[in-house]
């Protein structure tokens, strides 16, 4: 005998237990210790939430391959929408018939219904013997559910039964004012949820794609040429459908449902909609040959899925008479594909930040997301005529470097950076830059910048950190860029 | 009411049209210039546009200059708001700092022209220099690894120039902290920075570069000390140091500076 037991409130108690146990008289909530008293030869497992999660989110996503709409239902329940779904099984009972036999297959016992709506589906599968309730029967099968089906609180629930109410039936034709105002509002909200009065939609674990294409196997595809030649046709009608509807995909999800149930997929980002077959196989290799690790057929994939997660309205461009547009083009697909190789976060493009503090003055975007926000100017704006006030290349962070200063406020007549003396002949400073008090911890100083050029002609961007006249020691010197 | 149709106008304009486009389709120059007569004269037709040059820091505090010559080059090569790609290896960005866009904005480099890739070996960024390079809209590619790593070799530098040739798009290899070896590059510079001319009140002036064209598969070598011109994008020589026009800013000992600004 099998029993699954946690802590609650300072005592070991069951959780969950086997059929066995239950057949013996064990039942949930019961002290670990009142089992044993009985029970010599138990099993005793300690209750892991966490992993239960993750067994239930993995077969969340195993369910994928029967409806995108999959949403967790308690800790122990998943919710499918099959609207629209079942007759690519044959019917709703040819479906659950083989979400049955194939999660038996990895292990897991099932209980099932499928109801008209969600709350009906849940109290059938949980409190009936489940099945595909039919519409027509629907109203007529709720009414002969217990109560306990209506999953309220165990006083409201005692208190029901006290009054001789043993059925849903009995209390459906009740007044509903009375009903809420002895008991809650809740019951009445379960009541109606229950007969589909009242609309509870499921939230879906993922985001349902703008559109999809996929390919059932009736053999396992097991190399890699085929899985190939499935992809390509499935993106030809990924594309198809796009086209219809004058869109284009930003990002596309590839899945590959694996025959023991381990699904793959593989998200591929692009800068500008894709269109094509052929853009989209690029991508999809380039993607394929980074991947830390490889996809692996094993014992071959049974559904191979193309989803649309992103779409985007596409203009269609007339091309010889522009050449500029085409240069566009060109240049976004290989930030695409470079995105796609090294990381997003590898290719960027800076966009200036409204800030006097230098090393915040740029932010390195991901060059696929193209900026829509109008620009801002780079601060401090260029001068004509004057040379650079910024370096060409910044140390991050700025190297300390050892000054002697001529005058104590003054710039620095020569300093060691990297063990190289550098004797300073032009100097220009200081452009006194404060700290963003509203940013920073309260320890941050104000920096006096100088513009240095040494005798054979280096130009540097250094600082001092700090006041001379406020603080108690003296100040330290940074090197922060190199002028061209 | 008829209207009538200037067939001869019609075809006229078309002609000229076309014209221009092809004349555009070619305008990729094939050679570029650095917009300084006497340098230009010297050396002939320009640098080779879809080609290799070869950029090379003297010492480790030459980082930045070699890096405003790289980027001038760029300018001088690429057409108006065409992208450039800036492939970074993460280590030399490490040693040398990592390129500052308000500062290449001083310099004349437009940042939204900017595509900056920040690879992690040298490999990731041949790679991706040789994808850059096959693209035709791409107006300049500034490859930028550390030091000497073994996969810069010869044949990959030979594939890079192939490549460069093809599209004329020109590849600008700068080198940090690197020896020259022996490769496919058409040029070869070696940049040290080079005193300014102060823009008065002993501050410094415009990048002065001390430039030697150590190689040059297609024509003279020489030694330059030339100024960028950052909002003509032009370089203008100068005379070497030891000439009359920068004389008494380079030499002052700082402390004839201090006592003039103190």
């Amino acid at each position: 005998m099998l029993i699954v037991v946690d802590k609650v409130v300072n005592a070991l108690r069951l959780t969950a237990l086997d059929e066995r146990a239950a057949k013996a008289g064990l039942f949930k909530t019961m002290a670990l210790t009142d089992a044993r008293a009985q029970f010599e030869n138990l099993d005793i497992a300690f209750a892991s939430p966490r992993k239960d999660a993750a067994l239930l989110e993995k077969l969340g996503d195993w369910c994928d391959c029967y409806t995108p709409l999959v949403a967790l239902d308690g800790p122990d329940g998943l919710m499918l929408d099959i609207t629209g779904c079942a007759h690519l099984f044959g019917d709703e009972q040819n479906m659950l018939k083989d979400i049955h036999q194939r999660l038996n297959q990895y292990g897991v016992a099932v209980r099932s219904a499928v109801a008209g709506n969600a709350s009906a589906a849940h109290a059938f599968a949980r409190h009936s013997p489940g099945g595909v309730i039919d519409d027509s029967v629907l109203k007529e099968k709720l009414r002969r559910l217990r109560l306990v089906s209506l999953e309220i609180d165990d006083v409201h629930l005692a208190g029901l039964k006290r009054a001789g109410l043993r059925t849903v039936g009995d209390i459906e034709v009740l007044p509903r004012a009375a009903l809420a105002a002895r008991f809650s509002a809740g019951l009445v909200d379960r009541l109606d949820a229950l007969f589909g009065y009242a609309n509870h939609p499921i939230s879906p674990r993922r985001i349902v794609p703008a559109c999809m294409a996929e390919r059932r196997m009736v053999e396992p595809l097991i190399v890699m040429d085929s899985v190939e030649l499935v992809l390509h046709a499935l993106g030809n009608a990924l594309f198809r459908q796009l086209q219809q509807r004058a869109e284009g995909a930003r990002e596309i999800e590839a899945s590959f449902f694996r025959v023991d149930g381990e699904i793959r997929r593989i998200d591929i980002q692009a800068g500008r909609p894709l269109t094509e077959t052929k853009t989209l196989f690029r991508l999809l290799k380039e993607r394929l040959s980074t991947l830390a690790e490889p996809l692996d057929a094993g014992y071959g994939f049974d559904i191979i899925r193309l989803a649309a997660v992103r779409v985007e309205r596409t203009r269609t461009v007339q091309k010889s008479l522009d050449t500029n547009v085409q240069e566009t083009e060109e240049i976004g697909g290989l930030i695409d594909r470079l995105s796609i190789r090294l990381g997003t976060n590898r290719v960027q493009r800076p966009h200036p930040v409204d800030t006097h503090i230098p090393e915040r003055a740029v932010s390195l975007e991901p060059a696929i997301h193209t900026a829509t926000e109008l620009p801002l100017e780079w601060t401090p704006g260029h001068h004509p005529g004057e040379p650079p006030e910024r370096p060409v290349r910044l140390f991050q962070p700025p190297e300390q470097i050892e000054t002697t200063a001529g005058i104590p406020d003054g710039a620095p007549a020569q300093f060691v950076w990297r063990r190289v003396r550098h004797n300073i002949v032009l100097a220009e400073g200081p452009e006194r830059i404060a700290p963003e008090w509203w940013r920073e911890h309260a320890g941050a100083l104000t920096r006096d910048y100088y513009r240095l050029e040494d005798n054979k002609g280096h130009r540097f961007w250094v600082f001092r950190e700090g006041l001379y006249e406020r603080g108690q020691t003296t100040p330290r010197w940074y090197l922060h860029g190199l002028f061209a | 009411m008829v209207t009538t149709v200037n067939l001869t106008a019609l075809r006229r304009d078309i002609a000229s049209l076309s014209e221009r486009n092809a004349l555009e389709a070619q305008a990729p120059r094939s050679a570029f210039g650095f917009g300084d007569r006497s340098l230009d004269r010297m050396l002939g037709k320009g640098l080779q546009r879809g080609a290799l040059h070869e950029v090379f820091s003297a010492k480790m505090h030459d980082a930045g200059a070699a890096t405003g010559f790289v980027i001038a080059l760029a300018l001088r090569s690429s057409s108006d708001q065409s992208p450039i790609v800036w492939l970074e290896e993460d280590f030399a960005a490490q040693e040398y700092g990592f390129p500052y866009a308000p500062g290449l904005k001083n310099l004349g480099l437009d940042p939204e022209r900017l595509v900056i890739v920040r690879c992690s070996s040298p490999q990731d960024v041949l790679k991706a220099a040789s994808d850059s390079l096959g693209i035709r809209g791409t107006g300049a590619v500034i490859i930028a690894p550390w030091s000497n790593p073994k996969c810069l070799d010869l044949t990959a530098t030979r594939k890079l120039l192939l490549t460069a040739q093809q599209t004329g798009v020109p590849a600008l290899l700068l080198r940090l902290g690197a020896v020259p070896i022996d490769n496919s590059a058409v040029t070869r510079w070696m940049i040290r920075s080079a005193p300014s001319q102060s823009s008065g009140a002993s501050a410094p002036g415009h990048p002065v570069f001390d430039t030697t064209l150590i190689r040059n598969r297609q024509g003279m070598t020489g030694h330059w000390i030339l100024q960028w011109e950052s909002d003509d994008h032009v370089f203008r020589q100068i005379e070497p140091v030891s000439g009359t026009v920068v004389s008494t800013p380079a030499h002052r000992p700082p402390q004839t500076r201090k006592s003039a600004t103190g």
